[in-house]
């Protein structure tokens, strides 16, 4: 890591991770040992500024979510630090956690399976509430359910009604009021809009828009579409195979991509004006992403990159293309 | 040429799910089309559009003993293939018109390997085949669809592969009998964008080499437009729009395609918001009379909560089925 970019999150951010790892013991000896790992993530440091966005994009398996639940502490990680407005949590007793864990929420990306079939969504809503003890009584904790289903576009006296009466949409809105339930300061979407039709995508994104305006919400917004990433996000981290390849503000990696693998991302994405289909130049990458257990080596992404030569047997060095722009890649060093 | 005559047509096809013996739902209402050879045709939608339930209907894949179809004809170079008996339709499926479906897992058998699979798919159809000569045809069908080290894919089952490796056995799987028409329904959704993107460019290149014609299911207004040469928008079981793919997204002309287009966050879209489409898209039950979209639509009138609007010609090959296109379009016009 050059020292720009230490100097660039070591900034008084919102939070940050300091090299995150995490490897999931993949098989083991006669004795339980782990004998190979599976790196879900491997030395991940970004920060995200106080009421931004942060997008994280990557393909299935390149750690994404990895990052997301080990910052919310569903995962701990096996190396690096995570810290809260500077302070380091993460190897905190249960008894220290619980105040992030208020301050810290998800919205999971399947609004089917991650909704309680048996609760109302009043209760589902409410039970947040319940866990941190916030409403005094029955009285405030009914309005506070109101309050949060009106902020999240649903009506109040939908309440009674169980999951299965929602639509994708309202049910994901159901989510959304739940995670907000703690008044939290830093929410996880992990691919929050994947599972909804275009038209409800749309809506959804406009409402995690306004929420973070009114509320002055920091999220770490996870997603493969990145069409949507470059719509609500501030700054981006691109990940493969467990590493962060490029990061930087939205801006400038969309403007000026940098690492071959955010070239090919941003253009197998599929195009839709006449205009852009014109100007487009797809970069075809072959084969498939390797197998995240015992990753070889050097650059992660040689194996499919159209420039590897020798030089990408050794691990690349985080350059500066420009302010607030970094990649890892030899090609830049 | 023999252009004149397209190659598949539905004609008026209705389809109905019968739930118990009063109600029964609407799955499918008026659908008509016209496929030529070679020629790709992108059927678009959420879910719950009809859809798929409209392209099941091709192969009379729908659940045979709930539905019911109250009118329509699909005809298949002349022949109606909704009228046929199962074992008339036999030396079809699979053979004349192959599917490709969304999730490649459940859509192979796990207990036989690929090879196996692959040469079934050749002597179902043709008994009297070599067991040799069947074998060369599934390696050749392997390798034209790019996967290294064919001998080896044809001996490994199906869950050694990745995802993407096992789309393009789909994918042979289906071509392997040279079909004229391949129908696909979302064939790139579950696959990741960079495999995506190695998935459809292969499709569009057994196109041209085959000169299969292809109907191509999605809700991806992206990979349709990368794909299709003709788009069919569909919306509670109707069809809303039909046009070329470049007219289409240009000029859409019903407010329900343009607010698709522009719930998209397209790159250079600057707003702060995204424009939306309110509500959400009401079930089969509740589809309300007239246009399906008239609960959803700014631009609704008395009409369009009476009577499905006729198709209107707006230009050349472009039909639209909207009472107030034409409010649309001006509109439509100034967001520019």
């Amino acid at each position: 890591m050059t020292e720009q970019f230490r100097a660039n999150t070591n900034e008084n951010y919102f939070l940050k991770a300091e090299g995150l790892t995490m490897h999931f013991p993949a098989a083991s000896d006669a004795f339980g040992r782990p004998t190979s790992w599976i790196h879900g993530a491997d030395d991940v440091s970004f920060a995200v500024p106080k009421g931004k966005t942060l997008g994280v994009v990557g393909e299935s398996g390149c750690g994404k979510s990895t990052v997301g639940k080990m910052l919310l502490n569903i995962y701990r990680p096996t190396g690096g630090r995570i810290f809260y407005e500077g302070r380091d949590i993460t190897d905190l007793s249960p008894k220290e956690r619980r105040p992030y864990v208020k301050k810290m929420q998800l919205v999971w990306q399947d609004p089917y399976s991650s909704l309680d079939p048996r609760l109302r969504a009043g209760d589902i809503i409410a039970e947040p509430i319940d866990n941190f003890r916030l409403a005094k009584n029955r009285a405030e904790r009914a309005e506070k359910v109101e309050r949060l289903m009106k902020m999240c576009g649903l009506y109040p006296e939908m309440a009674l009604h169980y999951p299965h009466q929602f639509s994708g949409g309202q049910r994901q809105r159901i989510c959304i009021a739940r995670a907000l339930a703690t008044d939290p300061e830093f929410v996880v979407c992990d691919e929050a809009v994947s599972a909804l039709d275009v038209s409800i995508q749309a809506q959804i994104i406009n409402l995690l828009k306004d929420l973070q305006d009114e509320l002055r919400l920091t999220y770490l917004f996870i997603s493969h579409d990145l069409n949507i990433v470059h719509f609500i996000s501030d700054e981006i981290i691109v990940m493969y195979l467990g590493q962060i390849v490029e990061r930087g503000t939205m801006e400038t990696v969309y403007r000026n991509r940098a690492h071959p693998y955010t070239r090919a991302l941003f253009s197998a994405t599929p195009a839709f004006t006449a205009a852009e289909k014109k100007n487009k130049q797809r970069i075809l990458l072959e084969g498939d992403v390797p197998s995240p257990v015992d990753p070889p080596k050097g650059c992660r992404f040689r194996s499919r990159c159209p420039y590897a030569d020798k030089r990408c047997g050794e691990e690349p060095q985080w350059s500066e293309v420009e302010e607030n722009h970094f990649v890892k890649c030899h090609l830049f060093s | 040429m023999e252009e004149k005559n397209p190659l598949l047509q539905v004609v008026d096809l209705s389809v109905d799910f019968r739930l118990n013996r009063k109600t029964a739902l609407h799955a499918v209402r008026n659908v008509s089309f016209d496929l030529y050879r070679g020629e790709t045709l992108g059927i678009v939608g959420e879910s719950g559009c009809g859809k798929s339930v409209t392209c099941m209907s091709i192969l009379q894949l729908n659940p045979a003993s709930r539905t019911r179809y109250p009118s329509g004809q699909i005809l298949f170079e002349g022949r109606d293939l909704l009228h046929m008996k199962q074992k008339q339709l036999r030396p079809i499926r699979g053979n004349e018109i192959a599917m490709v479906f969304q999730e490649p897992m459940t859509a192979m058998n796990p207990l036989f390997t690929i090879g196996d699979q692959l040469m079934e798919a050749l002597r179902v159809h043709n008994p009297r085949m070599e067991k040799a000569e069947a074998y060369e045809r599934s390696l050749e069908a392997v390798r034209s669809v790019k996967i290294p080290n064919p001998e080896r894919i044809l001996k490994s089952y199906p869950f050694t592969l990745s995802g993407g490796m096992r789309q393009r056995v789909m994918i042979a799987m289906a071509m392997i009998t040279r079909p004229k028409l391949l129908i696909c329904d979302e064939p790139t959704t579950a696959l990741d964008v960079t495999i995506q993107a190695q998935v459809l460019d292969l499709m569009n290149e057994l196109k041209q080499t085959h000169g299969t014609s292809i109907i191509f299911i999605t809700h991806d207004l992206g990979v349709i437009s990368e794909m299709a040469d003709r788009v069919l928008i569909m919306y509670g079981g109707r069809v809303c729009e039909e046009a070329d793919v470049d007219e289409l997204f240009t000029a859409p002309r019903h407010p329900y395609t343009q607010g698709l287009i522009d719930s998209h966050p397209s790159p250079d879209y600057e707003g702060e918001r995204l424009k939306v489409i309110p509500g959400s898209v009401p079930t089969l039950r509740d589809m309300p009379a007239g246009c399906p979209f008239n609960n959803r639509c700014a631009y609704a009138t008395d009409a369009c909560r009476d009577v499905f609007p006729d198709f209107e010609e707006a230009a050349p090959s472009h039909v639209v089925a909207c009472h107030n296109w034409r409010a649309a379009k001006t509109e439509g016009g100034k967001a520019e």
